[in-house]
């Protein structure tokens, strides 16, 4: 059992410290995404890296379209890695959707958990009624024709470009081979289940501490939608970074460091 | 005079600004730091008001979101990402293009700027969106045949030209509990006395590009032999050519084995009777022989008179009544004799 649920899932366990982070990447990434950020926490915790099924380089034939119709299949992958490994008193770090993927699982198997981390969450992304998520149906229907033309030519994007770029070593470039390889007509469910999610509800489930790091300018979440976390989620406290994307590990890692180690 | 204008227009910076392709450079919050006049021009902005917008204002939402997601990651963990479909917005509406983007990095490996080239592909989008719609309903019609042949009773199958499986419907996985099989070969599900044979007459079908019809016994998960009925029929496209050939397999157990009872039965019955007959014969032949014996004795006694009639003075008119009765008894003894080697 342990050793399928860690090749499914294509587990990585990275130094030997005796709390534990494990980190959940977001929608269209796999666990590179961190690989800014967890180094500076590896001579003092036991880092959990790990691909959700369909991303990465995670056991495709192990996706199955009911168990992954909801953010909650993506939560059990996480219970299963944590009873897999036998893990406790774990700090979760979820970045976009794992942040929500990560408060499910919390709320499924709350004895596993110490604390949560939101990267840039949202816990509803379609605009409702006195709720402003950010986008609509129509952007949604939109996003799914445009990863429809890009997938026809995915492996264009990130193929290494016969301009070059001197400035980067191959290294680099081998380090993301399998960075965003998800399956094509996979990664189109994963989209619209994590746009169609709704966890509005079960934030006030979360009884843990949480935090939440949110970019001050994010085309994808905003400042409005990390205030009502805040106002939703008992424990919960929030930065804002003076960065901007949705990215802030990517692209302000220093920032996303900081934070966390002052909360953890 | 065609020199200098030759020279104007390979200058860099007309080079940079007029060729028919878009060049854009940005930092990773998506501030414009250069634009060149094509792409300007294609959104119906002059450059100067393209500097104070930010890269995501000048996409439309979905592909904002895309950007977000998918390419702003990648181009912050590799340096390159290219062919990206992205829809720009213009004073007309919206572009489609095509983007190829180099990233460059400081010395602490921080993403610093991004410098990409924009194709407009508008009429190729066009051409693709048919594709993609094409696509769509070729998906659509799939599932639709999937659908049908799983709400049917039968085992259905499409295999390739070749005879290599393409598709099973989930009776044949439900029956034989797997989900990959050739049929092509020796397929283990067909009883193994018959396999062999199957196989060749199936070769035979498929080499010749004719219908294969046969009644074969299957066994399934269940590990019971049962009558199928298999018929797999060549399809031809407009070239002429096979492209596929479709498989059913109906389950006639029920009728087959009351079939094989019934013959077995009626069998049975000729047997019956034809051994009826032969003791019947025999008894015949009993009766005839006690018979013929009964009857001969005074049939011998009524001979043996004649003859000593026959040596007896007899009138004309006896005498011909003599020899009526002489013949008479000849005839009947003549007649107990064919009965009794019967």
């Amino acid at each position: 059992m342990s050793k399928n649920v860690t090749q499914r899932n294509n587990v990585k366990i990275i130094g030997n410290g005796s709390q534990i982070l494990m980190f959940g990447h977001g929608f269209g990434c796999d666990q590179n995404t961190w690989r800014s950020v967890f180094p500076a926490f590896e001579n003092d915790y036991k880092i959990i890296l790990f691909d959700y099924v369909g991303a990465g380089r995670s056991d495709l034939s192990a996706y199955d379209d009911e168990r992954y119709a909801s953010l909650d299949g993506y939560a059990l992958d996480i219970i299963d890695i944590c009873k897999a490994l036998e893990l406790k008193n774990v700090t979760f770090i979820g970045h976009s959707v794992s942040s929500m993927i990560g408060l499910l699982a919390v709320k499924h198997s709350p004895e596993i958990f110490d604390k949560i981390v939101f990267i840039g969450p949202s816990p509803r992304y379609i605009n409702d009624t006195d709720y402003h998520g950010g986008i609509d149906h129509k952007d949604l229907e939109d996003l799914l024709a445009i990863m429809d033309s890009n997938y026809l030519g995915w492996s264009r994007i990130v193929a290494p470009s016969i301009m070059g770029n001197p400035d980067q070593p191959q290294l680099a470039e081998e380090l993301t081979t399998s960075f965003c390889a998800t399956d094509p007509e996979i990664a189109k469910k994963f989209a619209r289940v994590t746009f169609l999610s709704d966890n509005r509800a079960d934030l006030s489930s979360l009884k843990i501490p949480s935090l939440t790091i949110q970019c001050e300018d994010d085309f994808l979440t905003s400042k409005e939608v990390a205030n009502y976390i805040q106002q939703h989620t008992v424990n919960n406290q929030t930065v804002f970074l003076k960065t901007s994307g949705h990215c802030p590990h990517l692209s302000d890692p220093k920032g996303v460091i900081e934070a966390i180690k002052a909360f953890i | 005079m065609s020199s200098s204008k030759i020279s104007e227009i390979t200058e860099t910076d007309f080079l940079y600004n007029q060729l028919p392709c878009g060049f854009i450079s940005y930092k990773p919050n998506g501030k414009i730091l250069r634009v060149n006049e094509t792409f300007s021009k294609w959104l119906g902005l002059t450059v100067e008001e393209m500097y104070l917008l930010n890269f995501s204002n000048i996409l439309t939402k979905a592909s904002g979101l895309y950007y977000t997601m998918v390419i702003d990651p990648v181009l912050n963990l590799q340096s390159t990402a290219n062919e990206i479909y992205l829809t720009f917005l213009s004073d007309n509406g919206e572009i489609d293009t095509l983007l190829n983007a180099v990233s460059y990095k400081d010395e602490q490996g921080k993403l610093i700027l991004i410098n990409a080239t924009v194709q407009k592909i508008t009429d190729r989008k066009k051409y693709e969106s048919a594709l993609i719609l094409q696509k769509k309903h070729s998906e659509e019609e799939k599932r639709r045949f999937e659908f049908l042949s799983n709400t049917v009773p039968n085992q259905i199958w499409t295999a390739n030209a070749d005879g290599t499986m393409i598709y099973v419907n989930q009776k044949i996985i439900d029956y034989f509990g797997v989900r990959e099989m050739t049929y092509y070969s020796s397929f283990e599900g067909i009883v193994e006395e018959d396999r062999e044979k199957i196989f060749k007459s199936w070769q035979k079908c498929l080499l010749a590009g004719k219908r294969f019809e046969r009644e074969v016994k299957l066994v399934g998960i269940k590990q019971v032999e049962e009558w199928f009925f298999i018929a797999i029929e060549p399809f031809y496209n407009e070239d002429g050519n096979i492209e596929s050939w479709f498989g059913s397999a109906t389950n006639i157990h029920r009728q087959k084995t009351l079939q094989i009872a019934n013959y077995s039965s009626l069998s049975l019955s000729l047997n019956n009777a034809q051994k009826n007959l032969d003791q019947n014969k025999q008894v015949f032949a009993n009766i005839a022989l006690n018979q013929s014996h009964m009857i001969r004795k005074p049939l011998a006694n009524i001979m043996g008179l004649l003859e000593l009639l026959a040596d007896e003075e007899l009138s004309k008119e006896s005498r011909n009544l003599f020899q009526l009765l002489s013949a008479s008894a000849a005839e009947l003894d003549e007649m107990i004799k064919k009965a009794s080697k019967f």
